[in-house]
């Protein structure tokens, strides 16, 4: 319990601290009521609402992890297609570059008019942000193999895909891990403007209307629930990580020096 | 360059064993990019030849950085050498990985895999399989003070023990030829003469030719049925020292008889050469 006592309370302090301040803030003079409302007034209507939120967070947890998953997965199998085969990396990475250039905002309102309302158009906005920090640092981790190793493979007279299976990928691992991990820091961010631009269900849309309506205390409450939100995914993948990690044994090529 | 008749060494029975003939190599000097207008180059292996019949074992002495390693590379397929010709047992070995177990000179263990399964890694990559390879490591680990650690991760292992896991899956890979790159170099002194005993062994049992770069001329004088002695680059040989059978070399090692032969090979390596 290491982790709690080191990590998480200090975090969670800071959190607080930050609730203080703004709780003294809001009772400087001349501070309007509906631009900044108080945080336990934040904390009173979030609870009150507690059931509606409820509904519109699992719907953007799901979009988000889903699309977390499809992303990562995809990011992966896109970074071996492009380790094996140099021509498909050279005329395809300018493309994937440019699509990252383009804002889910622009992105997300052409997917909901071609596929509907449904969950699949925003998974789908959530994926294309996701997959890109997996496939480049997956990418790059698995051309910068070791030399060593990769040769000794070949002089073995394994092939390509062989040398792809038992030195690339494993070796590549921690990449995958830290790419895979800011991901996950965007993907409630991603899933978020995906339902901003059409839904009907989600925090996305939760937080719209609570604009459209000026309800700021409703707004705060959102964003403090989405906040949550994505430190845990952050969180939860990190563990998910290490975890793998362990297992691969990558993490023992920092241990023995 | 075409190999025709005139050898340097010997000429053994046709296509028996490994033979190489008139291997030169470049590499590109550093600053000769993309415009370099002087396509700079570097000979780092002069028109090297060599033979080494089955069942013996020839071992390369020379200079630190002149070559002999770059020519295992070459052997073992990882590098395609400017000109020359080389085979084992009348199979082609230029461009063509897979046709000898090759030993580097670092350990290279794959660090997710445990003792057993990097000893049966070449074996098993090979076409051999697992559970044949896995029996075959099992008998050894004895003779290669490695009993105990087959789930080992390689990170728990001290560098002698890595470099004896890396040995063994060397003389586990069923190719027909061995070459070494100083296998021995990180081993303490008794383990070091275990395993050069035990390399003796398998090289008159197991009849590969077999090929050893090293920096002990000690070492060389024992286990080599020949020692050729490589000049500063670019690599060409300068002394070839026949030894007599292995029986003897032990012999002659115990009573400090191979003292001339270690003499001779001192002076071909030249003042200042003293690796």
């Amino acid at each position: 319990m290491r982790v709690l006592l080191g990590q998480i309370l200090p975090a969670v302090a800071a959190v607080l601290g930050l609730i203080v301040l703004w709780g003294l803030l809001v009772r400087l003079p001349g501070v309007p009521d509906y631009l900044l409302p108080a945080p336990e007034r934040v904390w009173a209507v979030g609870w009150a609402d507690r059931d509606l939120i409820g509904r519109h967070l699992w719907a953007t947890v799901r979009i988000a992890v889903s699309g977390f998953v499809l992303g990562s997965v995809l990011g992966i199998l896109v970074a071996i297609a492009l380790t094996l085969w140099r021509p498909l990396r050279a005329a395809t990475e300018p493309i994937l570059i440019a699509s990252q250039a383009i804002p889910p905002v622009i992105f997300a309102p052409i997917l909901i008019a071609a596929m509907g309302f449904g969950a699949w158009p925003k998974i789908l906005v959530v994926t294309l942000g996701a997959f890109f920090p997996v496939a480049i640092s997956a990418g790059i981790a698995m051309r910068e193999a070791d030399r060593t190793l990769v040769d000794l493979l070949t002089s073995m007279g394994a092939r390509r895909l062989t040398v792809l299976r038992r030195v690339r990928l494993p070796g590549a691992v921690p990449g995958i891990v830290g790419g895979a991990k800011i991901s996950a820091s965007y993907v409630v961010f991603s899933a978020i403007i995906a339902e901003w631009m059409g839904s009907s269900v989600g925090l996305g849309v939760y937080l719209q209307r609570s604009q459209a309506s000026y309800r700021m205390d409703q707004l705060f409450a959102a964003v403090g629930v989405i906040a949550v939100l994505g430190v845990l995914l952050f969180w939860a993948s990190a563990l998910i990580g290490d975890l793998v990690l362990a297992r691969n044994r990558a993490i023992a090529a920092g241990r023995s020096t | 360059m075409t190999a025709d008749g005139e050898q340097h060494p010997t000429t053994n029975e046709a296509g028996a064993g490994l033979v190489v003939e008139h291997i030169t190599h470049r590499f590109p000097l550093p600053g000769a990019g993309l415009f370099g207008r002087h396509p700079g180059f570097r000979t780092v292996l002069d028109d090297l030849s060599l033979t080494v019949p089955p069942g013996s074992l020839t071992a390369i002495v020379g200079p630190s950085g002149c070559g002999k390693s770059t020519l295992l590379k070459v052997l073992a397929g990882l590098l395609i050498p400017a000109s020359g010709r080389a085979e084992v047992n009348g199979t082609p070995l230029i461009g063509r990985p897979g046709g000898v177990a090759y030993h580097p000179q670092q350990d290279a263990l794959l660090p997710w895999l445990t003792t057993l399964d990097n000893a049966t890694l070449g074996a098993e990559i090979a076409g051999q399989s697992r559970a044949e390879a896995r029996t075959r490591a099992r008998a050894l680990l004895d003779r290669f003070g490695l009993a105990g650690t087959e789930r080992a991760w390689p990170d728990e292992l001290s560098g002698g023990m890595r470099q004896r896991v890396s040995l063994l899956r060397s003389s586990l890979m069923p190719q027909p030829a061995l070459l070494l790159d100083e296998p021995f170099g990180a081993l303490d002194a008794l383990t070091r003469r275990q395993l050069q005993f035990w390399l003796l062994d398998i090289t008159a049992a197991e009849r590969r030719p077999t090929l050893l770069v090293t920096h002990d001329i000690e070492e060389a004088l024992l286990l080599a049925d020949r020692v050729i002695v490589l000049s500063p680059v670019p690599a060409g040989i300068v002394h070839i020292e026949d030894r007599p059978d292995a029986e003897l070399r032990r012999e002659q090692r115990e009573h400090g008889a191979d003292h001339p032969a270690a003499q001779r090979i001192l002076a071909a390596l030249g003042p200042g050469s003293g690796t």
